[in-house]
Protein backbone atom coordinates (compact mmCIF):
# COMPACT_ATOMS: atom_id res chain seq x y z
CA UNK A 1 0.00 0.00 0.00
CA UNK A 2 2.97 2.31 0.61
CA UNK A 3 6.23 1.82 -1.27
CA UNK A 4 9.31 4.12 -1.50
CA UNK A 5 8.10 5.52 -4.85
CA UNK A 6 4.95 6.72 -3.03
CA UNK A 7 6.83 8.91 -0.56
CA UNK A 8 7.64 12.48 -1.58
CA UNK A 9 9.86 14.81 0.42
CA UNK A 10 10.01 18.53 -0.09
CA UNK A 11 12.96 20.28 1.55
CA UNK A 12 12.55 23.90 2.60
CA UNK A 13 13.70 25.39 -0.68
CA UNK A 14 11.23 23.45 -2.83
CA UNK A 15 7.82 24.31 -1.36
CA UNK A 16 5.22 23.42 -3.99
CA UNK A 17 1.89 25.15 -4.49
CA UNK A 18 -1.09 23.08 -3.36
CA UNK A 19 -2.20 22.16 -6.93
CA UNK A 20 1.37 21.21 -7.93
CA UNK A 21 1.72 19.09 -4.81
CA UNK A 22 -1.58 17.27 -5.42
CA UNK A 23 -0.64 16.69 -9.06
CA UNK A 24 2.80 15.32 -8.17
CA UNK A 25 1.25 12.93 -5.65
CA UNK A 26 -1.54 11.78 -7.97
CA UNK A 27 1.05 11.12 -10.70
CA UNK A 28 2.98 8.85 -8.36
CA UNK A 29 -0.18 6.89 -7.60
CA UNK A 30 -0.90 6.67 -11.32
CA UNK A 31 2.66 5.50 -12.09
CA UNK A 32 2.21 2.85 -9.40
CA UNK A 33 -0.94 1.60 -11.11
CA UNK A 34 -3.22 2.50 -8.19
CA UNK A 35 -5.27 5.04 -10.14
CA UNK A 36 -5.71 6.15 -13.74
CA UNK A 37 -5.96 9.57 -15.37
CA UNK A 38 -9.49 10.14 -14.00
CA UNK A 39 -8.17 10.37 -10.44
CA UNK A 40 -6.43 13.78 -10.46
CA UNK A 41 -9.35 15.85 -11.85
CA UNK A 42 -11.76 14.10 -9.45
CA UNK A 43 -9.42 14.72 -6.55
CA UNK A 44 -8.93 18.41 -7.41
CA UNK A 45 -12.67 18.88 -7.72
CA UNK A 46 -13.26 17.19 -4.42
CA UNK A 47 -10.57 19.23 -2.68
CA UNK A 48 -12.22 22.41 -4.01
CA UNK A 49 -15.70 21.40 -2.82
CA UNK A 50 -14.81 19.36 0.25
CA UNK A 51 -11.32 20.30 1.40
CA UNK A 52 -9.30 17.88 3.51
CA UNK A 53 -7.07 19.98 5.79
CA UNK A 54 -7.36 18.78 9.38
CA UNK A 55 -7.43 21.02 12.46
CA UNK A 56 -4.74 19.20 14.45
CA UNK A 57 -2.19 20.46 16.96
CA UNK A 58 1.59 20.45 16.64
CA UNK A 59 1.73 19.68 12.92
CA UNK A 60 -0.85 20.00 10.15
CA UNK A 61 -2.28 17.10 8.10
CA UNK A 62 -4.37 16.82 4.96
CA UNK A 63 -5.93 13.68 3.50
CA UNK A 64 -6.82 14.47 -0.12
CA UNK A 65 -8.82 11.74 -1.83
CA UNK A 66 -11.47 11.09 -4.46
CA UNK A 67 -14.43 8.74 -4.74
CA UNK A 68 -13.52 5.23 -3.72
CA UNK A 69 -14.64 3.92 -7.12
CA UNK A 70 -11.72 5.67 -8.80
CA UNK A 71 -9.00 3.56 -7.20
CA UNK A 72 -7.80 0.56 -9.22
CA UNK A 73 -6.12 -0.81 -6.12
CA UNK A 74 -5.68 0.56 -2.62
CA UNK A 75 -2.58 2.66 -2.07
CA UNK A 76 -1.45 5.82 -0.38
CA UNK A 77 1.04 8.50 -1.28
CA UNK A 78 2.67 10.45 1.55
CA UNK A 79 4.30 13.87 1.18
CA UNK A 80 6.49 15.37 3.92
CA UNK A 81 6.94 19.13 3.64
CA UNK A 82 9.67 21.05 5.47
CA UNK A 83 7.69 24.24 4.90
CA UNK A 84 3.89 24.13 5.19
CA UNK A 85 1.37 24.32 2.35
CA UNK A 86 -2.06 25.82 3.13
CA UNK A 87 -5.15 23.60 2.89
CA UNK A 88 -8.72 24.58 3.66
CA UNK A 89 -10.25 22.88 6.68
CA UNK A 90 -12.47 19.87 6.20
CA UNK A 91 -14.96 20.90 8.89
CA UNK A 92 -14.73 24.65 8.31
CA UNK A 93 -13.73 25.39 4.69
CA UNK A 94 -13.50 29.15 5.17
CA UNK A 95 -10.48 28.57 7.41
CA UNK A 96 -7.04 27.34 6.38
CA UNK A 97 -4.50 25.14 8.13
CA UNK A 98 -0.74 24.90 7.58
CA UNK A 99 -0.03 21.38 6.41
CA UNK A 100 3.29 19.54 6.54
CA UNK A 101 2.09 15.95 6.16
CA UNK A 102 -0.16 15.03 3.24
CA UNK A 103 -1.57 11.51 3.00
CA UNK A 104 -3.26 11.03 -0.36
CA UNK A 105 -5.58 8.06 -0.28
CA UNK A 106 -6.61 5.82 -3.15
CA UNK A 107 -8.89 3.25 -1.55
CA UNK A 108 -10.67 0.71 -3.70
CA UNK A 109 -12.93 -0.30 -0.82
CA UNK A 110 -12.83 1.87 2.32
CA UNK A 111 -14.67 -0.77 4.34
CA UNK A 112 -11.89 -3.28 3.66
CA UNK A 113 -9.31 -0.65 4.51
CA UNK A 114 -11.06 0.50 7.68
CA UNK A 115 -8.24 -0.78 9.88
CA UNK A 116 -5.55 1.10 7.95
CA UNK A 117 -7.77 4.18 7.84
CA UNK A 118 -8.19 3.96 11.59
CA UNK A 119 -4.44 3.72 12.18
CA UNK A 120 -3.81 6.65 9.83
CA UNK A 121 -6.23 8.90 11.68
CA UNK A 122 -5.02 7.66 15.08
CA UNK A 123 -1.43 8.47 14.07
CA UNK A 124 -2.43 12.12 13.60
CA UNK A 125 -2.68 12.39 17.39
CA UNK A 126 1.07 11.75 17.52
CA UNK A 127 2.45 15.02 16.16
CA UNK A 128 5.88 14.13 17.48
CA UNK A 129 6.08 10.99 15.29
CA UNK A 130 5.23 12.85 12.09
CA UNK A 131 7.37 15.87 12.97
CA UNK A 132 10.37 13.57 13.44
CA UNK A 133 9.77 12.18 9.94
CA UNK A 134 9.45 15.61 8.32
CA UNK A 135 12.77 16.63 9.86
CA UNK A 136 14.44 13.25 9.41
CA UNK A 137 17.69 12.75 7.49
CA UNK A 138 16.83 9.04 7.09
CA UNK A 139 16.77 7.43 3.65
CA UNK A 140 13.53 7.11 1.71
CA UNK A 141 13.39 3.37 2.39
CA UNK A 142 13.90 3.82 6.13
CA UNK A 143 11.21 6.48 6.31
CA UNK A 144 8.78 4.25 4.43
CA UNK A 145 9.46 1.38 6.86
CA UNK A 146 8.87 3.68 9.82
CA UNK A 147 5.56 4.86 8.37
CA UNK A 148 4.50 1.34 7.46
CA UNK A 149 5.51 0.07 10.90
CA UNK A 150 3.19 2.66 12.37
CA UNK A 151 0.24 2.44 9.98
CA UNK A 152 0.37 -1.13 8.69
CA UNK A 153 2.30 -3.21 11.23
CA UNK A 154 1.15 -6.43 9.55
CA UNK A 155 2.67 -5.38 6.20
CA UNK A 156 5.89 -3.88 7.52
CA UNK B 1 -35.83 -1.20 22.12
CA UNK B 2 -35.99 1.21 19.21
CA UNK B 3 -33.16 1.27 16.75
CA UNK B 4 -31.52 4.67 16.34
CA UNK B 5 -30.36 5.80 12.94
CA UNK B 6 -27.28 7.93 12.46
CA UNK B 7 -26.36 9.57 9.17
CA UNK B 8 -22.57 9.69 8.86
CA UNK B 9 -21.69 12.39 6.35
CA UNK B 10 -18.52 13.23 4.45
CA UNK B 11 -17.71 14.69 1.06
CA UNK B 12 -17.66 11.43 -0.85
CA UNK B 13 -19.39 9.18 1.68
CA UNK B 14 -16.50 6.77 1.81
CA UNK B 15 -13.25 7.55 3.50
CA UNK B 16 -13.69 9.62 6.64
CA UNK B 17 -17.24 8.40 7.18
CA UNK B 18 -15.89 4.84 7.36
CA UNK B 19 -13.59 5.82 10.23
CA UNK B 20 -16.40 7.62 12.07
CA UNK B 21 -18.93 4.84 11.44
CA UNK B 22 -16.74 2.20 13.13
CA UNK B 23 -16.24 4.44 16.17
CA UNK B 24 -19.94 5.28 16.47
CA UNK B 25 -20.93 1.62 16.25
CA UNK B 26 -18.36 0.67 18.88
CA UNK B 27 -19.47 3.44 21.25
CA UNK B 28 -23.14 2.60 20.79
CA UNK B 29 -22.50 -1.09 21.42
CA UNK B 30 -20.64 -0.26 24.66
CA UNK B 31 -23.54 1.92 25.75
CA UNK B 32 -26.09 -0.78 24.89
CA UNK B 33 -27.70 1.31 22.15
CA UNK B 34 -29.04 -0.37 19.03
CA UNK B 35 -27.80 1.82 16.20
CA UNK B 36 -27.81 1.73 12.43
CA UNK B 37 -25.34 3.96 10.58
CA UNK B 38 -25.78 5.16 7.02
CA UNK B 39 -22.86 6.74 5.13
CA UNK B 40 -23.95 9.64 2.94
CA UNK B 41 -22.82 12.70 1.04
CA UNK B 42 -24.14 16.11 2.21
CA UNK B 43 -26.71 16.14 -0.61
CA UNK B 44 -28.01 12.66 0.26
CA UNK B 45 -28.12 13.60 3.94
CA UNK B 46 -30.49 16.46 3.17
CA UNK B 47 -32.84 14.10 1.38
CA UNK B 48 -32.81 11.48 4.12
CA UNK B 49 -32.58 13.49 7.36
CA UNK B 50 -36.25 12.74 8.06
CA UNK B 51 -35.40 9.03 8.37
CA UNK B 52 -32.77 9.52 11.06
CA UNK B 53 -32.21 10.58 14.68
CA UNK B 54 -28.81 12.20 14.38
CA UNK B 55 -26.26 13.46 11.85
CA UNK B 56 -22.52 13.17 12.46
CA UNK B 57 -20.65 15.08 9.77
CA UNK B 58 -16.96 15.36 9.00
CA UNK B 59 -17.65 18.11 6.46
CA UNK B 60 -19.30 21.50 6.90
CA UNK B 61 -23.09 21.35 6.44
CA UNK B 62 -25.21 24.42 5.72
CA UNK B 63 -28.63 25.04 7.19
CA UNK B 64 -31.05 23.16 9.41
CA UNK B 65 -31.63 19.45 8.90
CA UNK B 66 -34.40 19.18 11.48
CA UNK B 67 -32.39 16.68 13.57
CA UNK B 68 -29.35 17.18 15.81
CA UNK B 69 -26.04 17.66 14.01
CA UNK B 70 -22.65 16.88 15.55
CA UNK B 71 -19.28 17.84 14.01
CA UNK B 72 -17.36 14.56 13.72
CA UNK B 73 -13.96 15.92 12.64
CA UNK B 74 -12.57 14.56 15.94
CA UNK B 75 -12.90 11.06 14.50
CA UNK B 76 -10.37 12.04 11.84
CA UNK B 77 -8.00 14.11 13.99
CA UNK B 78 -8.32 12.25 17.30
CA UNK B 79 -8.54 15.59 19.15
CA UNK B 80 -11.51 15.72 21.49
CA UNK B 81 -12.76 12.31 20.38
CA UNK B 82 -13.89 11.18 23.82
CA UNK B 83 -16.10 14.28 24.19
CA UNK B 84 -17.67 13.79 20.78
CA UNK B 85 -18.39 10.15 21.51
CA UNK B 86 -20.04 11.17 24.78
CA UNK B 87 -22.18 13.76 23.00
CA UNK B 88 -23.26 11.18 20.41
CA UNK B 89 -24.12 8.57 23.03
CA UNK B 90 -26.04 11.17 25.10
CA UNK B 91 -27.98 12.21 22.02
CA UNK B 92 -28.81 8.60 21.11
CA UNK B 93 -30.03 7.89 24.64
CA UNK B 94 -32.68 10.60 24.37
Amino acid sequence: MLTPDLLLRFPGDTVPTQPDLLEAMAKRLQAAGAVDERFLPALLEREANYPTGLPTEGIGFAIPHADAGLALRSAMCVALLSEPVAFHRMDCPEEQVSVQVVVMLALANPDQQAQVLGSITRSFEDARFWRSLVESPLSHEDLVSRIKGRLMPEEA
Amino acid sequence: VTRKRVLVVCGTAGITSTVAEKEIMKAAASAGIDVQTIKLTPHEARLRANEADLIVSMTALQGDFGIPLINGISFVTGLGKAEIIKRIVDELKK
